[in-house]
């Protein structure tokens, strides 16, 4: 009985390490995208953005944050 | 007789020579400009001009009516480029009577002023000759800023002046390529006028500039800082090792 109970709590945290770690795993998936302005034909400043997730709509995010941060550069600059 | 005649020849000799002396000259040099730098999806290349006298040169390349230049590119690897032109043309100012030129440089997109030296070639003359235009030129080589480069240059013209930083060769550059293909400077037409041609430094204030070591530590300083930058999006932000001439060694 001892014996059954102790499988019992061992499986229980082998079944806990399983979902930490695919959870884990789920966390680490991620998209990057990265922008540079070329300024007369030459490469300028490069902002690159890491978003959460896989897949065309993660992508289109993680360039919208990479080309508005270049553009919040320009506009830093311009003013 | 012989004697009078003697002396009337050698001074008419001599008013010609000083005649010549006096003549005042311009030179304009149309070119090609065309550059891809490492990292970037196309190649750029827009016309640019060289006027020169004896005193100063100016080198405007025309991004502004360049109708090629595309304004975003995307690649399928999670890249974008804009391309952006800046509201003048840049230039390069040589004073060639105090050896210096000026040009504007960026950090970023944060332009700067920057004052160098026309003496900072080393050139490797060679035995290869070319014709250019239908003039007769010389192959020179340097290593320049991290790259080398391939000139030829011409004493036809009676200029020694050349196209961008280039200079400091005995004649008037007519064409130099990097041997990396990044950068390539090729003249289409070149004309000589004869009369005098005032050149005007397109920069208000000479004085404000900074010189390229300032620069260059300047640039290695925003370089290393941007390596550990990350906003509140999770966003990164860097500029380059390198443009034409290289800022930071690879390691």
């Amino acid at each position: 009985m001892k014996k059954l109970i102790f499988l019992f709590v061992l499986s229980l945290g082998f079944m806990s390490f399983s979902s930490n770690e695919i959870i884990e795993n789920e966390k680490q998936i991620s998209t990057c995208c990265t922008a540079t302005l070329i300024i007369n034909g030459e490469p300028g400043p490069s902002a690159t953005a890491f978003v959460s997730g896989i897949g065309p709509e993660t992508s289109k995010l993680a360039c919208s944050l990479a080309t508005s941060k270049l553009a919040q550069q320009l506009s830093i600059s311009a003013n | 007789m012989k004697t009078c005649l003697y002396i009337f020849f050698c001074l008419s000799l001599l008013l010609l020579s000083n005649n010549k002396e006096d003549k005042k000259e311009a030179l304009i040099i149309n070119y090609t400009h065309s550059t891809h730098i490492e990292g970037l999806p196309s190649r750029t290349t827009v016309a640019s001009t060289l006027i020169s006298n004896d005193k100063f040169s100016l080198y405007e390349m025309d991004y502004l009516n360049n109708k090629n230049l595309i304004d975003e590119e995307d690649n399928e690897e999670g890249q974008v480029f804009l391309s952006i032109r800046t509201s003048s043309n840049p230039y390069i100012f040589k004073d060639l009577s105090n050896k210096t030129m000026y040009s504007t440089e960026r950090i970023g997109v944060k332009p700067f002023l920057v004052k160098d030296s026309t003496k900072i070639f080393n050139w490797i003359l060679t035995k290869v000759k070319k014709k250019i235009l239908n003039f007769n030129c010389q192959q020179a080589k340097v290593n320049y800023r991290g790259r080398n480069y391939t000139a030829y240059f011409t004493t036809e013209i009676n200029f020694k002046s050349g196209p961008w930083k280039f200079s400091d060769l005995p004649g008037t550059i007519l064409e130099i390529k990097s041997d990396d293909n990044v950068f390539e400077i090729i003249a289409n037409k070149v004309q000589i006028l004869n009369k005098e041609t005032n050149i005007v430094s397109p920069y208000k204030n000479l004085n404000e500039a900074i010189s390229w070591e300032e620069f260059t530590l300047k640039y290695k300083k925003k370089y290393n800082e941007l390596l550990s930058y990350r906003d509140e999006n999770n966003v990164t932000m860097s500029i380059p090792k390198k443009k034409i001439e290289v800022f930071i060694e690879e390691d």
